[in-house]
């Protein structure tokens, strides 16, 4: 049990961190092309959805590639 | 109505709202605080952290529930809604402290991580009486933190309406959660009934009220429309709608809204791009039917939302015959102009 | 009113007056009914015990140092209060017992066991009994007393005997959590026993009263890893006791340990 538990911590922790990682190049380049009206967001607007980012990168990296 | 996003759209209602909201929460706080030291001034402070964000979220999240079956019981009642996603992440904050203040509590220091020991620690996973309740508060926890990151508008957009809407149904997924979680954690320990009679209360309020309005919203639905005519069903008579009104009906599996406005009948599609809110239960202002929920607008005639807002509604044709109103349920393109109906003059 | 004004729309600024007044009331409600409810749940809570952790205030104390079957100080400094045993257990800071630091500590100062000796750390106390947290980790061996060992001292033989009550983690029990018994506190104290703090039965005597025994095998071995499934819950347990070090002892097989639910519990008062 504890060894599936600290496995699963693991992989979400490498999962978390490749979110973070991604949404450094996202907000720099991604961001304005998934979503046009993005642009000439605030700051505190990019930092609001920055959590979100981190968690669903993939979708947002499907959405970006998509276009 | 996305032209550029802002990170918080603060206005007067919007102040005002957030000011009672954690006006409420400090007082309840500060009475809980008060109490606790009055009556039991053996507690440690991590306790009465712990304690006082517990029994502000739940109570939170109580009222969060409420609100939707209380507006549609009573339309007065929908400021509360306009901003109710404030009212989430408040309430996501508040229980963040109390779940991270257990974990430090409970979990640190100790000779296993402290998420895998929330886990591990009480493995009875097939007790009753003696389930591992905190897992349940975790796994809520991770529920409301999901609900409350992809708050802003921004993520409705780009998760698609469709997952957000699914994400934040969540919500009566983490309110079941949290109420096994006391049941079968606190309730296991004080042996006060008052607790379950609260809990019950509180259960019982939330299903109650939305039973109810699920019902009553049923029925309205399903009244026949069998009278059709070249394709034509048959709605409502004239007076039946007051001006500058709606009317939502349900025919053939169409959701539409039926609006009443200077002389004329339109009908557009009931459901808002914005967060599915009803639209035949807004009203038309400015020319604009504007969305009871928060405010988005479209043209009557085109279900367009006016420039420099790109939303659009599906529209339908309608027809006015012997003082009753008529509408073809198959639907035109999103944005499609149709020719309002003249309401004849007598 | 004019039906114009009936309809909220939220990004306007101020909203119609039917919509205030009832929104006005609903809130009142809700600020009279938040003082209600928070009294009705405080004054319904069961009530903590009096132990005390004195957080944040080390202090020093000497006296013999026994390392089995726990480590006991038995302080002889005259630093207890009247109406407390003089036999203090040790704990380790977090969720840990104090062997770690213990031999930790003996790599350098070769073994304590029967030494008289000055340590420092933080007190733990409540209905008889005192602990101690050795929170300076490694440093809280202040002197070793040039003296001859003492051996450890027992003073009875052992004895059949069985008792019903829960098995507590005593660090949090005797200070520093409240509540630190039952199922609130069960997760924390399974954490805190496989960390190696020594499990204590409460044992119910009569009338409200507890007896504390230090749990060990029967042949006075640590059970910790063993009976972590029965920790905070209502158990008896039969097995044989004694007195060591100033503690009293129950000697018990795992197996022996059974769970009760409380309603036949109390049908046997
Ligand atoms: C990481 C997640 C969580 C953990 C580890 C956790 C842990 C705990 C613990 C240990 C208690 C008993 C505390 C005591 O009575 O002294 C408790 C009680 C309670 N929890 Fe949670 N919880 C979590 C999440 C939540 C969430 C998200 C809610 C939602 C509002 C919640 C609501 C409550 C309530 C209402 C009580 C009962 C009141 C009380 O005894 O304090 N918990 N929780
Ligand atoms: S649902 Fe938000 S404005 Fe319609």
């Amino acid at each position: 049990m504890k060894e599936i538990i600290m496995i699963v911590l693991l992989i979400v922790e490498i999962y978390i961190m490749i979110g973070v990682v991604f949404s450094i190049p996202f907000h720099w380049k991604g961001l304005a092309i998934v979503d046009k009206d993005t642009v000439g967001s605030t700051l505190l607007f990019k930092i609001l959805i920055t959590p979100g980012i981190i968690i669903f990168w993939p979708h947002l990296l499907y959405k970006w590639k998509k276009k | 109505m996305s032209v550029n996003y802002s990170p918080v759209l603060w206005n007067k209602q919007k102040k005002l709202y957030d000011l009672i909201l954690w006006i409420g929460i400090l007082f309840m706080a500060v009475t809980f605080i008060i109490f606790q030291v009055l009556f039991h001034k053996d507690i440690t402070l991590q306790t009465l952290i712990i304690r006082t964000t517990a029994i502000i979220a739940f109570f939170l999240l109580h009222i969060i529930l409420i609100i939707g079956p209380l507006c549609r019981i009573d339309k007065r009642f929908l400021p509360l809604l306009y901003n109710r996603r404030h009212l989430g992440v408040s309430m996501f904050l508040v229980a963040l402290i109390h779940g991270g203040m257990a974990i430090v509590q409970f979990h640190t220091l100790g000779d296993t991580n402290p998420i895998a020991s929330i886990f591990t620690a009480n493995s009875n996973y097939l007790a009753i009486s003696d389930f591992p309740f905190q897992v349940l508060g975790f796994l809520a926890l991770i529920i409301l933190f999901l609900m409350a990151i992809t708050s802003h508008d921004f993520w409705l957009k780009n998760l698609s309406p469709a997952i957000w809407k699914g994400l934040h149904m969540c919500v009566y997924l983490a309110y079941t959660l949290i109420v096994i979680h006391v049941a079968t954690g606190a309730l296991q320990y004080e042996d006060n009934p008052i607790y379950w009679t609260l809990l019950v209360l509180g259960v019982i309020t939330i299903t109650g009220l939305h039973l109810y309005t699920g019902i009553i919203e049923t029925r309205k639905l399903s009244l026949p429309h069998t009278l059709e005519k070249e394709g034509y069903y048959k709605v409502c008579s004239l007076e039946e709608i007051d001006d500058q009104c709606g009317k939502s009906v349900f025919i053939n599996g169409e959701n539409i809204a039926i609006f009443k406005y200077d002389g004329n009948v339109s009908a557009v599609h009931n459901v808002c791009k914005h967060q599915m809110g009803p639209i035949g239960e807004g009203k038309i202002i400015d020319g604009c039917i504007t969305c009871p929920w928060h405010g988005y607008q479209y043209l009557p005639d085109n279900g367009q939302s006016p420039p420099p807002f790109n939303e659009k509604l599906k529209t339908y044709r309608t027809s006015v015959l012997d003082g009753s109103i008529w509408v073809h349920p198959l639907p035109l393109e999103e944005g499609s102009f149709i020719e309002p109906t003249k309401i004849p003059q007598s | 009113m004019n039906k114009e004004n009936s309809f909220f729309v939220g990004w306007k600024d101020d909203m119609p007056k039917a919509n205030r007044s009832l929104l006005i009331k609903f809130i009142v409600v809700l600020f009279i009914s938040i003082p209600l409810l928070t009294f009705l749940i405080v004054k319904s809570q069961k009530p903590f015990n009096n132990h005390i952790f004195e957080f944040g205030n080390v202090k020093e104390f000497t006296g013999i140092y026994h390392a089995d079957p726990v480590p006991i100080l038995e302080v002889t400094d005259n630093k207890i209060p009247e109406g407390f045993s003089n036999y203090v257990l040790l704990v380790g800071f977090g969720k840990f017992g104090a062997e770690g630091i213990i031999s930790n500590i003996e790599k350098s100062s070769g073994p304590l066991n029967g030494l008289k000796v000055t340590l420092q750390g933080t007190l733990i106390y409540g209905d008889g009994r005192y602990l101690m947290e050795l929170t300076k980790k490694e440093d809280s061996l202040i002197k070793i007393f040039d003296e001859p060992t003492v051996a450890n001292t027992h003073l009875y033989d052992r004895k059949k005997d069985g008792y019903s009550g829960e098995i507590l983690d005593p660090k949090c029990y005797f200070g520093v959590m409240k509540p630190g018994e039952g199922k609130i506190h069960k997760s924390c104290a399974i954490r805190c026993i496989s960390g190696g703090i020594p499990p204590v039965f409460r044992a119910n005597i009569e009338n409200g009263q507890y007896e504390y025994f230090l749990l060990l095998g029967p042949n006075g071995e640590k059970i910790n890893k063993a009976i972590l499934n029965d920790v905070a819950e209502l158990v008896t347990i039969d097995g044989e006791t004694s007195i060591i070090n100033g503690w009293p002892v129950l000697y018990a097989n795992p197996s022996d340990i059974i769970r009760i639910n409380k309603k036949s519990y109390y049908a046997q008062d």
